[in-house]
């Protein structure tokens, strides 16, 4: 289907990884019905309290009220701690020892990475209850998250040509978790303590689709083979599988998860900007086009240097930025323009033509083109990608070696983090264990809309251990999978 | 069918030539252009040669080598061609294996030339076949192509780039037709232990041969010179004349490909040679303005500073500073970086790893007598005499010294009695990092030579590993819980983002205790793996590689060190650990632990109540 505007909901930035998981966790386990419960006799932490302050869930927590939202900690304590351990005992786990050390070895297990801004904590989303330990209103502090579900389930629905409402991402999200525990038993017995006692059994399943879940080699070529959207529906629909899930330890399952997801959304939105403007030069162009010619336009998203170059050769922070203003203003002269059509959306040629007639619309597309104006919602979508895209910075003794953008002052380039290529490289060998060779690796990673130097990339797969021999076998250099 | 599969400048064409000097060429094309076939006349059958496999025929781009394989077998000639791997893999998509009925021979032969050699080729539907002998070696494969049970052709493949130009060529025979065809045997490829080198010949090197060929044609005769005049490049020539010398040359180039895990080629191997005779000199002149060069470089300041400056200019083309990329000590490190021999050398920079000691067989290092030369009053002012004086008759720094170099010293002596203290220190920084890579080249010193030697050792001994490696190979995977046990047992941490194990004293948290691994190595051409077990099962392979060497020599005594190669290090660790932690085949549920402060308590998960 022939789309103008690619319908993605607006970002903004997610400053925890955590928060990814978390978000298709209260989507696809119907929690956040929740929202609208005004039951406050229990003492489960609900989403809204008495004054009617939307609540902000956070594993660890100072607590504290602000103006908008107020903050509860779902790690247990005193009684409610109590009990936890209680829980874990009928799950099967003991000690021989006193049983709150188990409790606080197994809530400082599942710790996941500080939040410098408030000093807050997430827990790691290694199962279905522990992901639902925080919400994204905790996660980010703000009273109106964006619907960071919605988002990538649109960025999977492009990919996998399904429609968004199906949920799909988040479902294989769920299947891998609940394998997961099925090989599992400690996170398991961790899953349903957790469940039981902290979350009090709110969680409901949603009914399987009648299709089933799609498989990777199910989902048909659509109109967007060769974009990020197509790389995010095969790297998920992989990753997700039986077989990967049984590959990894589940720690770096979830690491590698996030890190799919973050690409998704950096490199999605990306793509989006500059569909927008070629597009509107489409519309500025004389000769009638296809939509299919429009889209070949779209080939480079994140300019990728040689690592030869000077620092400020490989910024691509002034580049970038103009293109998702200019988009963000262009979005919204289209999706007006569109609204005001008179012929069918779904008529490619029809829109076109009539908006290649209105010369008023002409020179407003030429005037935001040429523009170099920051105002406007590119604010935000800027900092979704750069979020998204960028190596974290944490006082902590562990480095995000998952990044693939490294700030260095106000500059800001390409430098992947030596797990970064792991996980890209291992997906696109296909099957754990496998091998593959630097020609694909290439191939995917200019789906993803990158064309790095072939040599820039042998040196990254031989650091990160995963290139065999360095004999001058251009693309023909073996990779192997990570795991 | 005979392949030459590697990459460029592995001397693959001047061997296709080779093959073909005596042979009659059928309708020659005399246009003096490169094509993609020849054809020539055999005493058995025609021959097809394939000369460069990336031009493409004039209709298509993709696919040619296919073609032409299929041409060939179609029409029974001999088949020669030299191959890119590159093309090999893009071939490899147009013909793929499980290819159609009507497909010829190539994708069969294109996938077992690509195959890796301990993986099984499947099935292939058009009946096509390459059976692989029995005698196979790392840079050779014999086989036998088959359609449908019928032997039609001998195939053999030889691997140019996996055997080092630094290290004696296996060699291997090819016995003449039997019934079953003709039966290839090759010696194994063997990489010497580093410290031997020193007494091997040279000319077994197939780089050796080339650069002392080389240099013997080149030299002049010693009459014709002129003694005042200094002459860094004939100084180059005399130096490399001496066997022991070119040795140490070698040696330190054969380093420069361990230390980065990556082959010279031909091509490399002559840049190397023209930058040792003439340094970076042929960007800056023409060849034949040599001698005018050399003119109006001679030093004609009569001030002792200024001589000497100029004379360092004239020794920044010293074989032993060119080939490090030195120059005359201005920063050129944009150029280390985009020209491909320095890329590899300028690691291996004596200077980088000086470590003090003689140069003895009980002795790690070999800077000593270079800090003594220096300080000494023997040589009455004169380094380089001093240093003489201390050397043994034999050493080869005795052949590597020559009138140049005399001439640099008398100017550095006169130099220093004449200058203040600030110029004096730089004077004294460049000299002596002069002498220090003379008497480091000579002698075959490159950096790290610990690391490289006993990375050579593991390599000959696998799969049996080095006792000094093991055991700090095992600190740097299993550092131990409480510092100085050295065979503590090994916490890592279940759900951490990070699987370092747990060390000292910490926070209550679930973790995995891991038992003692039992380590062994086995090679792959040059490559280094090193097998991981655990009570007897094969948890991972990791590549040994010279990162890896220098992280574990860096451990001892139960604590894990840190080089600046740990970025490349810790992520291979990682995954190591990480394996233990993968459900179901390799993690051990009855090792589970409660760690809190320095002891843990056993964890165990039964059924649900």
């Amino acid at each position: 289907m022939s789309r103008i505007s690619m319908s993605l909901p607006r970002p903004q930035y997610v400053a925890v990884p955590e928060a990814f998981i978390s978000a298709l966790a209260w989507k696809i386990l119907h929690v956040d019905r929740l929202e609208n419960s005004t039951d406050n006799s229990s003492e489960i932490p609900m989403v809204k309290d008495i004054a009617g302050k939307p609540i902000g869930l956070l594993f660890r927590t100072n607590g504290g009220t602000s103006r908008l939202i107020k903050m509860k900690q779902t790690l247990p304590t005193g009684i409610r701690l109590v009990e936890f351990v209680d829980a874990l005992e009928k799950a099967g786990l003991q000690i021989e020892g006193g049983s709150d050390l188990l409790g606080e070895a197994v809530l400082n297990s599942l710790d996941g990475v500080r939040i410098e801004k408030s000093g807050g904590q997430p827990a790691s989303p290694l199962t279905p209850s522990i992901a639902l330990l925080q919400n994204m209103r905790g996660a980010l502090g703000t009273k109106g998250p964006p619907d960071t579900a919605m988002i990538i389930e649109s960025l999977f629905a492009l990919g996998a040509s399904t429609s968004p409402e199906l949920l799909t991402a988040s479902r294989l999200w769920l299947r891998a978790a609940k394998h997961r525990m099925e090989i599992d038993p400690l996170l398991n017995a961790l899953d349903s303590a957790v469940d039981r006692t902290i979350l009090g059994s709110q969680r409901v399943e949603p009914p399987p689709l009648p299709a089933g879940l799609p498989s990777a080699e199910s989902v048909p070529e659509g109109d967007y083979s060769g974009t990020p959207f197509d790389w995010f529906a095969s790297a998920w629909l992989r990753l997700t599988s039986d077989e990967w899930v049984e590959a990894l330890p589940a720690r770096v399952w979830v690491d590698w998860a996030t890190t799919v997801l973050r690409l998704a959304t950096g490199l999605g939105f990306l793509w989006e900007c500059s569909w927008n403007e070629a597009f509107a030069r489409a519309v500025l162009k004389s000769e009638t086009v296809s939509w299919g010619d429009v889209r070949s336009e779209v080939r480079t998203v994140l300019p990728w240097g040689s690592s030869r170059a000077g620092t400020v050769a490989l910024d691509v922070a002034p580049q970038l930025v103009a293109r998702v203003y200019r988009s963000e203003r262009l979005r919204s002269l289209i999706a007006d323009r569109l609204d005001a059509c008179s012929a069918a959306a779904s008529d490619f040629g029809a829109v076109m033509d009539e908006m290649r007639d209105d010369e008023g619309f002409a020179r407003s597309l030429t005037e935001a083109l040429s523009s170099n104006e920051r105002v406007g919602s590119g604010k935000n979508v800027w900092e979704a990608i750069t979020y998204a895209l960028k190596t974290r910075e944490t006082s902590e003794s562990r480095a995000d070696y998952y990044g693939l953008l490294q700030s260095n002052g106000r500059y800001l380039k390409v430098d992947p983090g030596t797990e970064w290529i792991a996980v890209v490289a291992s997906l696109s060998c296909v099957t754990p264990g496998a091998s593959s060779d630097v020609g694909r690796v290439m191939a995917d990673l200019e789906k993803m809309g990158m064309r790095p130097n072939l040599s820039d990339l042998v040196a990254l797969l031989e650091r990160a251990g995963m290139a065999r021999g360095s004999a001058d076998a251009d693309q023909g250099v073996r990779v192997e999978s990570a795991y | 069918m005979l392949y030459l599969v590697g990459g460029p400048g592995a001397g693959k064409s001047h061997a296709a030539a080779y093959v073909v000097s005596d042979l009659e060429e059928q309708s020659p094309l005399k246009d003096g252009l490169a094509h993609r076939t020849y054809r020539y006349e055999t005493p058995t059958r025609p021959l097809t040669v394939v000369n460069d496999a990336t031009i493409g025929d004039r209709l298509h781009s993709r696919g040619a080598l296919g073609r032409d394989i299929d041409t060939a077998t179609r029409d029974q000639t001999h088949f020669f061609a030299c191959v890119n791997r590159g093309i090999l893999v893009d071939e490899s998509a147009v013909f793929p294996l499980l290819g159609r009925e009507s497909d010829g021979p190539q994708g069969a032969v294109i996938d077992w030339l690509l195959r890796e050699d301990n993986l099984k080729a499947p099935e292939c539907p058009s009946g096509w076949e390459v059976r692989t002998n029995e005698t196979k070696t790392d840079y050779l494969r014999s086989g036998r192509l088959f359609s449908a049970g019928a032997h039609l052709a001998d195939v053999l493949v030889v691997f140019v780039d996996v055997c080092s130009l630094f290290e004696e060529s296996p060699s291997a025979t090819v016995s003449q037709l039997s019934s079953v065809g003709p039966s290839v045997n090759g010696e194994s490829y063997r990489i010497a232990r580093f410290h031997r080198r020193r007494d091997s010949d040279p000319r077994k090197f197939p780089a050796g041969e080339l650069v002392a060929g080389v240099v013997k044609a080149l030299q002049v005769d010693s009459e014709e010179r002129d003694p005042a005049f200094l002459n860094p490049f004939q100084a180059n020539l005399d130096s490399l004349s001496s066997d022991a010398v070119l040795s140490g040359f070698l040696s330190v180039l054969r380093a420069s490909e361990i230390v980065s895990s990556q082959r010279m080629t031909y091509r490399e191997v002559w840049g190397a040679l023209v930058r040792a005779l003439v340094g970076d000199l042929p960007a800056q002149i023409a060849g034949a303005d040599i001698e005018n060069f050399l003119e109006s470089s001679q030093p004609v300041q009569p001030r002792a500073l200024a001589r000497f400056a100029e004379l360092r200019a004239l020794a920044a083309f010293r074989y032993t500073q060119s080939i490090f990329g030195i120059g005359d000590g201005t920063d050129q490190k944009d150029e280390a970086l985009q020209n491909p021999v320095l890329r590899l050398t300028r690691l291996v920079d004596p200077v980088r790893d000086a470590l003090p000691g003689t140069n003895s067989p009980t002795s790690d290092g070999w800077a000593t007598p270079l800090f003594d030369a220096f300080a000494s009053e023997a040589g009455h002012g004169s380094p380089l005499d001093a240093l003489m004086l201390s050397l043994s008759p034999e050493d080869p720094f005795r052949d590597c010294v020559g009138a140049f170099d005399r001439g640099l010293d008398e100017a550095f002596v006169a130099a220093l009695a004449c200058s203040e203290l600030k110029q004096r220190s730089e004077v004294v920084i460049w000299y002596s990092g002069y002498l220090m890579r003379l008497y480091a080249t000579a002698n075959g010193i490159p950096a790290f030579r610990r690391e490289i030697e006993i990375w050579t050792n593991a390599w000959a001994l696998s799969p049996k590993i080095p006792g000094t490696l093991e055991s700090q190979l095992l600190t740097l995977l299993k550092p131990a819980r409480v510092h100085g046990a050295t065979d503590g047992a090994s916490l890592i941490p279940i759900f951490d983002s990070r699987t370092s194990p747990i060390t000292g004293e910490s926070r209550p948290i679930l973790a995995l205790r891991t038992s003692s691994i039992e380590m062994e190595t086995s090679r792959d051409s040059e490559s280094l793996f090193l097998r991981l077990k655990e009570s007897g099962k094969e948890i991972r392979r990791v590549l040994l590689d010279f990162p890896l060497v220098r992280e574990a020599l860096a451990c001892g005594e139960g604590y894990a060190g840190v080089t600046e190669l740990s970025d490349i290090t810790s992520p291979r660790l990682e995954r190591f650990r990480a394996a233990r932690l993968v459900p179901g085949k390799q993690m051990d549920t009855q090792r589970y632990r409660v760690v809190v402060g320095l002891t843990d308590e056993v964890l165990s998960v039964g059924e649900a109540f």
